[in-house]
């Protein structure tokens, strides 16, 4: 299995020029590809094609645990379980629930948001198929580099690489695995 | 870059005749409180002239305080609408006048709406104390006070603003206002708390509350934010911003709203609950009674208004580009203002003229009438003078391209 390809890298040094490629590639039909950055380009996603997030709903989903849970536990320990007599307050009052009701929405919110974050970003991945790639480490520092996996329908390794050549990426290369 | 200067168009226009009407329809219905109040239509006058002062001198220094904070923050994107909030503060130069009457009031000692100024207040052992902040002399010298200062901050603040819009080359009145924003930031903190102590909490002589005035900066920040945005969009959409405001703009000012909305919820909460949990006699009076006797309606649909709905409705990334949400949101918000100080203003008027149940009606809409159209004619007085974008400010091209 030496020769086995696995995907196209390009390496792009203008963010202008990346954005209109990453727009090219997305048009061109590419769905397994990807573009590796050294900060966050504005637009960049747009320009891919990517999808919104769907974090929101995640994080969503924790607020409502955070407050169902903050609800619940006062309500039950307050009201159920030990009712005591406090200052001549209620066992439950909505009033005194809002500081939990709070916090606790928020930790559960930011408890999801973090760890759905972690999932959709495949966190932690300890392998990359390109990490040996000189080009792919260039990413961390001053280049933009583009990927186009090989195991993408329309992927053929003459056509990806004309694609990213035409579009001004340099040193383009086939990577295979070793 | 070349000014933009719109004060001739039909928009100014409509702005400045609406500003007219509002204004004679809102002196002449004061006039009817008067006249149809009866033996209390002094008191009620004047409650609706404050409601109504209070609220346009809240929102025009919250306006100088917007641009100052632009300057403090140094901040790219706002400098191409901050120009906007600037032209608001027309009602700066004339607070002190239009408090004459509210002085003038306080020495009609049996149809005062300030209870400490009463006969009665010499022998309340509680107002007794409190003799040496709340009397006519200091009250008249600490307004006297906000008004200058006000008055010094709109000269300076929006004044460097506007002498920037002479040169594109020498920033020097730019850099003045980053160097000074600071302390003109901290000098709106305090006047904009003494001054919803001296105006507002000393209606209710007896109660006290220490987060009265982040209260009273929250309820104005949001308002003053919601026109802001009411106007960015009326200008762009009569095209007199298409080169300055982007989607951007909105977004961000969707943002802004979105979170001090939150801003207030939470500090009202605080007020509402601390008060709540400690259940000390002389601080639940102001909560007992604006909860009891139909008042309560007024602070659920604060709950719901100033709160819910702004939360609601902006809480989405996409609808606070839409027009029709922001502007929504916008209107739900300043009509929650509006009721906010209702509901602060009125039960301690119902209070002093001995009044059962709700006190609200027409009466209400015509202090607040006229000094809105106060504020629209000197708004669109402001721009008839000056240009409508600080077209020369150093940080306008980041307006210009910045992604929110």
């Amino acid at each position: 299995m030496s020769n086995t390809p696995v995907g196209v890298v390009g390496e792009f040094t203008d963010p202008n020029v990346i954005t209109h490629a990453a727009s090219k590639i997305a048009h061109a039909g590419y769905t397994k590809w990807d573009i590796h950055t050294p900060y966050p380009v504005h637009g960049l996603d747009k320009a891919m094609g990517v999808k919104r997030s769907i974090i929101t709903y995640i994080s969503f989903a924790g607020l409502c645990g955070g407050l169902s849970t903050a609800l619940g536990l006062q309500y039950w320990t307050g009201a159920v379980d030990y009712p005591l007599n406090i200052g001549g307050k209620g066992f439950f009052d909505w009033q005194f629930s809002i500081p939990i009701d709070f916090e606790l929405s928020i930790l559960g919110t930011a408890i999801f948001t973090v760890f759905g974050l972690f999932h959709l970003c495949r966190l932690p991945t300890w392998y990359n198929k390109y990490q040996n790639d000189a080009s792919f480490a260039k990413a961390t520092d001053d280049t933009f580099v583009v990927t186009i996996d090989a195991d993408d329908d329309r992927f053929s390794a003459e056509g990806a690489q004309q694609l990213l050549r035409s579009l001004g990426a340099e040193n383009v290369h086939l990577v295979t695995a070793e | 870059m070349s000014h933009v200067n719109i004060g001739s168009s039909p928009f100014i226009a409509k702005l400045q005749r609406n500003g007219f009407i509002l204004t004679a329809l809102g002196a002449l219905g004061m006039a009817a409180v008067y006249f149809t109040g009866g033996e209390h239509g002094l008191e009620r006058l004047m409650a609706d002239y404050l409601i109504g002062f209070w609220l346009i001198t809240g929102i025009s220094v919250t306006m100088m305080f917007f641009s100052a904070l632009q300057y403090l923050a140094r901040a790219g994107w706002s400098s191409s609408i901050r120009r906007i909030a600037e032209n608001f503060t027309g009602f700066v130069p004339f607070i002190l006048v239009a408090a004459i009457p509210i002085i003038l009031n306080m020495f009609s000692h049996h149809h005062s709406i300030y209870e400490w100024t009463h006969e009665s207040a010499a022998t309340d052992p509680i107002i007794m104390k409190k003799a040496a902040y709340l009397n006519e002399t200091f009250f008249i010298v600490r307004l006297a006070i906000y008004g200058l200062l006000w008055f010094g901050m709109l000269r300076f603040v929006v004044g460097n603003s506007l002498k920037q819009d002479a040169s594109a080359d020498d920033i020097t009145p730019t850099r003045r206002n980053w160097k000074r924003a600071a302390p003109w930031v901290l000098v709106y903190a305090l006047t904009i708390t003494f001054c919803s102590f001296d105006l507002l909490m000393s209606l209710e002589p007896h109660w006290f509350s220490t987060i009265w005035g982040v209260y009273a900066f929250a309820g104005n920040f949001v308002s003053a934010l919601a026109i802001i945005t009411l106007m960015t969009i009326a200008l762009r959409k009569s095209g007199h911003l298409a080169k300055y405001v982007t989607d951007e703009h909105y977004h961000d000012l969707g943002k802004l709203m979105f979170a001090f909305s939150v801003f207030w919820a939470y500090i009202a909460f605080s007020q509402y609950f601390i008060i709540w949990y400690a259940n000390l006699p002389e601080e639940t009076i102001y909560f007992t009674f604006r909860t009891a006797n139909g008042w309560q309606w007024f602070g659920i649909v604060l709950v719901l208004l100033h709160f819910i709905m702004p939360f609601a409705l902006l809480l989405r990334q996409d609808v606070k580009r839409k027009i029709t949400m922001l502007k929504t949101a916008a209107y739900v918000i300043l009509l929650s203002h509006f009721i906010d100080v209702i509901w602060i203003v009125m039960p301690a008027i119902s209070k002093v003229i001995k009044h059962d149940g709700i006190l609200f009606g027409w009466q209400e809409f015509t202090g607040v009438m006229f000094f809105a159209g106060v504020f629209c004619i000197l708004t669109a007085r402001n721009y008839m003078k000056r240009s409508a974008v600080a077209v020369n400010d150093p940080l306008v091209h980041e307006a210009l391209e910045y992604t929110s």
